[in-house]
Order: C-alpha cells, then sequence, then structure tokens
C-alpha cells in the first residue's frame, strides 16, 4: 500500500514533468531545437509569482502568465533566434548557457530560497480509502496538466496557427517562400511558451514551492519524460512524466534520493535501448501511413 | 555548354583557391587566420611568461586558477571537440579524479603516486562509460543522458559520507609538491607543466590517424560507419584516452586546492569548461589555453565580482560566441593530418611522415556480388520494397531506373545494412568463391568486406582536407603516398587536396566519393544517382571509371535518371515501380513494353 501511496505522491512531481515536457515538445515541434531553457523559464516564473504577495491568487496567475509572453520572447531573442540552420551542436549548447544563464539570474533574484506562491485553494487533503490519501494540490496539477494538454492539442492541431508553426518547423524556407512570415510566427511560438511556462511556473509554486535550485533537475525529469515518452505524440511527454516522477518517488520512499536519480536513469538508458523512438507511438508517422 | 575541358577547371579553381586564401571572417572585418593564431600563441606564452617572472601573487594566484580549467578542456576537446560527442558528464570525470587522489591518500593511505595511477583509472573508466550510451543515444538524448549521470555522481558524493566524506568532501595532505601557500609561483610552475603535457598528448593524438577517425566520427558518423569505421569503438577510445589526461590533471588541481569538495565537480564545472572550450576553439589546443584565460583568469585577477552576475555573463557570453565565431577564437590551420612530424610548425616540419602500412585490397574475404531473395521493407503502411529479387556479380553493372518513390534509394540502403529487412534475405558472394549470406549484416561490416556507397548528394567531412577524407577508409587500409597522389591526379582533385572539403563545390565532391571509393579497393559499389549535377566533362570522366571498376572485376549497381549513362555503362537493368520489379534485362528492349515506357518514359533523358 505504501507503494500506490508514494505514486499518487509521484503525480505531483510528475506532473510538472509532464507540462514541462510539454512545453519542451511545443518548442521542439516549432523550432526543431531541444530547448534546455525551458525548466529554467519554468522555474523562474514561479519564483516571479512567488513575489507577487498581497494580490489575489488569481490575479497572479493571469499576470504571471502575461509577464511570461515578453520573457519567452527575450529568451528566444537572446539565444534560439540565431540558431536557424545552425547544427544540432550549436542548439544543445547554447540551450544549455541560456539554462544556465536564466539559472544564475533566478539565484541573483531570489537567492536560493524555497518559495511559495498564494494558493487558489487553500490545502486539504481527500481520503480515497483507509490508507491512501491525496491532495487538492496534486489535483490542481494534474488539472494543470489536462488544461496544458488540451491547450497544445487545440492550437498545435487544430488552428491555422498550428499548422503555420508545423510548416515553419517542418522546412522554414519553404515555409518562407509560400509567404509565411517564418520570424513572426517563431516568436509568437516563444511567446506562447513563455506564457504556458510561467503558468506552470506559477502552478507548481502553489503546491510545492520553487527554488532555483531545482532548474536542472527539474528539466532532467521533463527532457526524461519527453524521451521516455517520445515526441511524436502530444500524450508522449505526459505519460513519459508521469512515469518518471512516480518512479522517483516510489523509489525516494522506499530507499533514498540518490536512488530515485539511478533509478530513473537506468529507466530512460535502457528503455531507450529497447524502444528508440519512445513507449508512446508517433502520431504523425501513423497519420501518414 | 561544351567548354575546353582544361581551362574551366583551372578558372574555376583559381577562383576556389582564391576564395580559400583569404581569410575567414572575424566578426565583419577579414584578418588573416594564421596571423590570428600567432597572435593568440603569442599572448599565451607572454602572459604565463609574465606571471612566472613577475612577483605578483595575485596575478600568479589567477593563471594557476586558469591553468587547470584548460588542461581539462583540452583532453575534453578530444570528446567534446573532436570527436562531437555531446558527453555533459565530464564536469563528473573530472570529481573521480580528484576523489580517487583524495580518497587513496586518506583511505588507503597510499602515495601521491598510487592516487594519481587510482585518479587516470578511474576517470578514465568514467569516460568510457559515460560515452556507451552514445552507441544508442545520440545528440541531445546523449546530452541529457550524461547530464543525468553527472548529478547521480554528485548526489552519490553527499549520499555516502564515509567513502567520500560528504558535503565537507575529503582534505589532501600529502602532495607530490609540499610548497607553502604564498609560494604561488612554483604553483604556477607545476600547473603550467600539466597544461603542457596534457596539450602535447593531446596534439600528438590528433595529428595522425587517430586525428583523422575522431573528425570523421564527429563530423559525419553515418559515413564513417559505411566507409567500416566502427565509430562507437571510436568515440569510447577517445574518451577513455581523454578520461585519462583527465583524471592527471584533476589529481594535480585537487592538490592545489587541498579538498575535494562535492560543489566543485558541479554543473558550474562543466559549464565553466564549456566557456573556456566556446571561446577558444574546441579543435584545438592553444584555443582552451587562450579562452581560460580570458574567463577564468580576468575575473579570478579583478575578483570580488558576484558569482551569479558571472553566471549570467558567461552563459550569454557562450550563446555569443557560438552565434558570431562558432569556431572559436584560435582555428587550426586546416592540414593534412598525417602525424606528428608533419604537423610540427614552418621549419621545424619535416613532411610527411614515411609510409609504414600495407594495403589489404585483395583480401579473399571482400564481396564481389551479391544475391537478393523477395527483399520486403516497409515504413508504417507504405511498401518500399516489396518482394525484389535479383543478382548481381563481378565484372558486372546493374542499373537501377524507376521515377521517384519507387524505392530505389531504399533497396540502396537495405544492400548497405543501413535499414533492416522486414523480409527476404541477401547472399552475398566471396572473392574466393564461397557464399556468405548474414542474419543481420551492419553497414560498418559491410564496409570491411568491401561495400562501397555514394550518396545522392555527396558526403564528405567537413573537418578534414580533401587528402584526408580520401584516407579514411575501411578496415584500416593504407594507401601508398604514390597511390594516392594517382588517385588525385586521376580525380583531378590536385588544386584542393590540401583544403577544407567543406566549401567545395558539388562536383568536386562528387569526385571524392568516387576517389575514396576507387582507394578504398570497394569491390561492390552502390551509386545513389552519382551523375546528378555533374557537368559534361565530369560525366565523360566518370563512364570511363565505371567501364574501368567493371573491367577491374568490381560489381557496379547504378541508380539512376540519365538513361543515356544507363545505356553507356550498364550491362543489364532493372526497372523498378513501386516497390516491385517490372522487368530487368536490356533497357531498350524493356521499354518496347508499353506498361514500363509508360512509368519510366520513352525519352533518353
Amino acid at each position: 500500500m505504501i507503494y500506490l501511496q508514494s505514486a499518487v505522491n509521484g503525480l505531483g512531481i510528475g506532473s510538472l514533468y509532464a507540462l514541462v515536457g510539454l512545453a519542451a515538445m511545443f518548442v521542439l515541434r516549432v523550432t526543431g531545437i531541444v530547448n534546455f531553457a525551458v525548466g529554467a523559464i519554468v522555474v523562474l516564473g514561479g519564483l516571479f509569482s512567488s513575489s507577487l504577495a498581497g494580490i489575489p491568487p488569481v490575479a497572479v496567475l493571469v499576470l504571471t502568465a502575461l509577464v511570461g509572453v515578453p520573457v519567452g520572447v527575450a529568451v528566444h531573442f537572446m539565444s534560439t533566434r540565431w540558431l536557424r540552420g545552425r547544427s544540432q551542436f550549436a542548439g544543445v549548447l547554447v540551450t544549455v548557457a541560456m539554462a544556465s544563464a536564466l539559472q544564475g539570474l533566478a539565484y541573483l533574484l531570489y537567492s536560493s530560497d524555497l518559495r511559495y506562491a498564494p494558493r487558489i485553494f487553500a490545502p486539504r487533503s481527500f481520503q480515497l480509502s483507509s490508507s491512501l490519501t491525496v491532495d487538492n494540490g496534486t489535483l490542481l496539477l494534474v488539472a494543470a496538466v489536462v488544461v496544458g494538454y488540451l491547450a497544445c492539442w487545440l492550437v498545435l492541431d487544430h488552428t491555422t496557427l498550428g499548422s503555420a508553426l508545423r510548416a515553419v518547423s517542418d522546412d522554414p524556407v519553404a515555409a518562407r517562400l509560400v509567404g509565411l512570415r517564418v520570424r513572426r510566427i517563431e516568436i509568437t511560438a516563444y511567446a506562447v511558451l513563455g506564457a504556458l511556462a510561467f503558468f506552470v511556473g506559477n502552478v507548481y509554486a502553489q503546491v510545492d514551492g520553487v527554488t532555483a535550485d531545482n532548474v536542472f533537475p527539474t528539466l532532467v525529469g521533463a527532457l526524461f519524460g519527453l524521451i521516455l515518452g517520445g515526441s511524436g505524440n502530444l500524450l508522449g511527454p505526459l505519460i513519459g512524466g508521469f512515469l518518471i516522477g512516480m518512479a522517483q518517488s516510489v523509489t525516494n520512499a522506499r530507499l533514498s534520493d540518490f536512488w530515485g536519480t539511478v533509478v530513473d536513469l537506468l529507466l530512460v538508458v535502457v528503455v531507450l535501448a529497447a524502444v528508440p523512438g519512445g513507449i508512446v507511438a508517433d502520431r504523425r508517422q501513423r497519420s501518414v501511413a | 555548354m561544351k567548354a575546353p575541358a582544361g581551362s574551366a577547371t583551372a578558372a574555376a579553381a583559381r577562383r576556389l583557391l582564391l576564395l580559400h586564401s583569404t581569410a575567414r571572417p572575424i566578426g565583419r572585418r577579414t584578418f588573416p587566420q594564421d596571423r590570428w593564431n600567432w597572435l593568440v600563441r603569442a599572448a599565451v606564452v607572454i602572459v604565463f611568461g609574465w606571471g612566472l617572472l613577475s612577483p605578483s601573487y595575485g596575478l600568479q594566484g589567477a593563471l594557476v586558477t586558469a591553468a587547470y580549467p584548460a588542461a581539462v578542456a583540452i583532453a575534453y576537446s578530444l570528446v567534446l571537440g573532436y570527436a562531437s560527442v555531446f558527453d555533459f558528464a565530464w564536469n563528473a570525470v573530472v570529481g573521480i579524479g580528484a576523489y580517487a587522489f583524495a580518497f587513496a591518500e586518506q583511505h588507503l593511505s597510499a602515495g601521491p603516486l598510487v592516487g594519481t595511477v587510482l585518479a587516470v583509472v578511474l576517470a578514465s573508466m568514467l569516460g568510457a562509460v559515460t560515452t556507451l550510451p552514445s552507441a544508442w543515444l545520440s545528440g541531445f538524448q546523449l546530452a541529457l543522458v550524461t547530464i543525468a549521470a553527472a548529478t547521480v555522481f554528485g548526489a552519490a558524493l553527499v549520499s555516502f559520507p564515509s567513502v567520500s566524506g560528504g558535503s565537507s568532501g575529503l582534505p589532501v595532505l600529502r602532495s607530490w609538491f609540499n610548497f607553502s601557500p604564498l609560494d604561488t609561483r612554483a604553483q604556477l610552475g607545476v600547473a603550467i607543466g600539466v597544461v603542457v603535457v596534457t596539450g602535447l598528448a593531446v596534439w600528438a593524438t590528433t595529428a595522425g590517424r587517430t586525428g583523422r577517425l575522431l573528425i570523421a566520427a564527429g563530423d559525419d558518423e553515418f559515413l564513417a560507419r559505411s566507409l567500416g569505421v566502427r565509430t562507437t569503438r571510436v568515440r569510447v577510445l577517445a574518451a577513455m584516452w581523454a578520461g585519462a589526461l583527465t583524471g592527471l590533471v584533476a589529481s594535480f588541481s585537487v592538490q592545489q586546492a587541498q579538498v575535494a569538495l562535492p560543489d566543485s565537480y558541479g554543473l558550474p564545472l562543466l559549464i565553466q569548461v564549456f566557456l573556456v572550450l566556446v571561446v577558444g576553439g574546441r579543435r584545438s589546443v592553444w584555443g582552451p589555453v587562450a579562452g581560460s584565460l580570458i574567463v577564468v583568469a580576468i575575473p579570478a585577477y579583478i575578483g570580488g565580482i558576484n558569482g551569479n552576475v558571472l553566471t549570467i555573463v558567461f552563459g550569454l557570453l557562450v550563446v555569443f560566441t557560438v552565434v558570431v565565431r562558432p569556431a572559436g577564437l584560435y582555428q587550426d590551420r586546416m592540414r593534412d593530418r598525417d602525424g606528428v612530424l608533419g604537423a610540427l610548425p614552418g621549419p621545424l616540419r619535416m613532411g610527411r611522415t614515411r609510409f609504414r602500412g600495407t594495403s589489404k585490397t585483395s583480401d579473399l574475404r571482400l564481396f564481389t556480388g551479391v544475391e537478393a531473395i523477395g527483399l520486403v521493407k516497409s515504413f508504417g503502411a507504405v511498401r518500399a520494397l516489396d518482394h525484389v529479387s535479383f543478382k548481381v556479380g563481378p565484372h558486372e553493372v546493374l542499373g537501377i531506373v524507376g521515377p521517384n518513390g519507387s524505392g530505389k534509394t531504399t533497396l540502396l540502403n537495405c544492400l548497405n545494412g543501413i535499414w533492416r529487412l522486414d523480409e527476404g534475405s541477401l547472399s552475398w558472394r566471396c572473392r574466393d568463391g564461397s557464399k556468405t549470406a548474414p542474419r543481420a549484416a551492419g553497414t560498418i561490416a559491410l564496409g570491411r568486406h568491401g561495400v562501397g556507397r555514394s550518396f545522392q548528394t555527396p558526403r564528405v567531412f567537413g573537418g578534414l582536407t580533401l587528402r584526408d577524407n580520401l584516407e579514411v577508409l575501411p578496415g584500416g587500409i593504407r594507401v601508398p603516398p604514390a597511390r594516392m597522389d594517382a588517385a588525385v591526379a586521376d580525380w583531378e582533385l590536385g588544386p584542393w587536396a590540401s583544403q577544407s572539403v567543406e566549401f567545395l563545390p558539388h562536383g568536386i565532391r562528387r569526385a571524392v566519393e568516387f576517389a575514396r571509393l576507387d582507394l578504398a579497393g570497394a569491390s561492390v559499389l552502390l551509386l545513389d544517382e552519382p551523375a546528378a549535377g555533374l557537368s559534361d566533362e565530369e560525366l565523360a570522366r566518370f563512364v570511363l571509371a565505371v567501364r574501368r571498376w567493371r573491367d577491374e572485376g568490381r560489381c557496379v549497381v547504378l541508380v539512376e535518371h540519365n538513361h543515356e549513362l544507363i545505356n553507356a555503362v550498364c550491362d543489364r537493368t532493372m526497372v523498378l515501380a513501386a516497390g516491385k520489379v517490372l522487368g530487368v534485362g536490356d533497357l531498350e528492349e524493356l521499354r518496347r513494353d508499353e506498361h514500363i515506357r509508360e512509368i519510366i518514359g520513352d525519352r533518353l533523358d
């Protein structure tokens, strides 16, 4: 039973991984770059929202998402904007460096304390069975995953913006030749990313609190989820993120934090050796067939 | 469009030579790379020389602080720079070296010699282990997994305090040298010694064949594999060697620090080494040293800068450098990698090293033909190959024609071991007459058995000179210099031989591919639309080469849209459509069939 309780607790961190992974996949789909700075943007969003004391929590959520827009665009202008036509090497290096710079900024502005954002719902636990409880924070995170998934699904697959975004990612030159404003579309994508990431940061800061120390662990968990689940399907990062989060939570409860990181690493290395594309089928390939 | 052959190519050569003798741009202005390199080298020597002579503790301290990251970066350049492996666990490799040294003293009560040996061995092993996943992971996946592996290492340091001393670390009391803390000049001397030893080791490693293989595996892994290079092995061995050097450096840097602390070997160390490499130049020895002077020594000398501000500045500096000057401050002159002697600077250069190898082109295990039985390959619901059977042997040129999307390139990829077959089998005929049907022969193994490939878009190793491109050959074949010169002359590649192939035009790159197949002694040649984009003279030369290959007993499979070329060189032609074989035989006879004519057209173009 203790396993089940740990697994339920893992839903919280799993949701964070799922959401960050979703954000990472969003930029991957649009720009063709795995952006290592996504985790740092999320943490920055959480820290920012935690500094807005004295404002109603819902207003904080909205304000945070709005502030995320210029932050996302700024990250694009300072890093990924230059990466078109560059090697994957440049992409990884630049975004890792950007993540490190943003983490430095987070330390500079907010030091390394654990900070909380004002909660929309007062903390409450629900008794599922005699030995199984779940708190509404976890439920809020899971709800955020559903919202994030629906938003991505709607934007990517069911709007003209979505088709434009996919066209730009598939072939920027051809997209430009058919008259798409590639630069503007990329900026839009990063604006959406910024809003999404700051939204996620706020929700997480409400439930578990954030610190600048979280930047790389969050990123690694989320990208692990992304490659475990596969990036060809919107469900990939979600399922992968939840798996990673729950595996971590169960191992942490039974052994120690150290073994949690080991288990995650082994999980990813072994699964990728067996299924290189991730465990969720690539929907795009199927639709071609 | 007929131009006099000689003058046209000569003019093109002159234009290109001109293009390449001018400098690469630095920002907007241009400044000759060679002169710039001399400047960087002089600056490095002067700064360190001045540091040794001057009485300033501050300067000497700052230079010591810069020297160790420089040495680590030089070793790491073999992995991240030359072999382009995203092994982002190098901070852990440094860490395990440092901890091993301290551990030997604390727990084994051994002297510094044992400590250093342990550091070298463990760091070498960790370097190899973290590079191993590159066998099935690449790019960002590998970066991520190795970052996570380094995190595991960091967590282990804190989680097992009985071994690692926990967060207070392991102190180092006995060292190779016992300087007083005020004797910064002697400390600087040792640090410079470490940099020089690492630099010489890396320079010697990359000057010859090994450097060529590393760059080949790093620049185009796929091409390297088709040439029979065991890329995973190359990478892991490179990481072992780089890890050993890193362990050596770490054992000295931990003596300087006098304590091994977990926080010293976290992600910031990795970012620092990145920065040093990226700013300095990731494929050189002088570059990292110069980079380290800028990004480590200057802030250390000024002192008192907020660490977080530095992190931000450094992060943005990496971005800036990658964007503005991707090759870094110092870019090695492009040169043939023919050994340590040839790499010596100017007056000391002894010319090309003597040839010591043998060429093994008469190997009896070379394949000379193939029989395909019922090949099936599907991608999703698309059946790219649908029970394709054919046979081709030595002294034969088989043409394959068909509309785009008919499965021609898929067929070549299956023959080449790139795609795994869904059904059917391949039976290879060996030179000694025997037959072999390996269940799943990989690209590398086929390359080593003489299966050569040219690609739809010519592939070359951008970081190597043209001549070096021709020397990346299967199974360690070494070509005698005379034969190499003959091949270069045959394919009219002379004017470009010692230059980077990166900016060469299509026709020349294609000729590089052909010359490579020639030199490799490939006995089964899989050519994917080789004539596309060639000029008339180039085409004529190619036709002669195919006839010569046939006369030499090689087997050529030629995928082509140009029916005139097919008629000129092919013994038999196979028509493919929608993954099925419509017919095999003489193209003109096949064309009489109305159905085939409908599919492949009846004009000669």
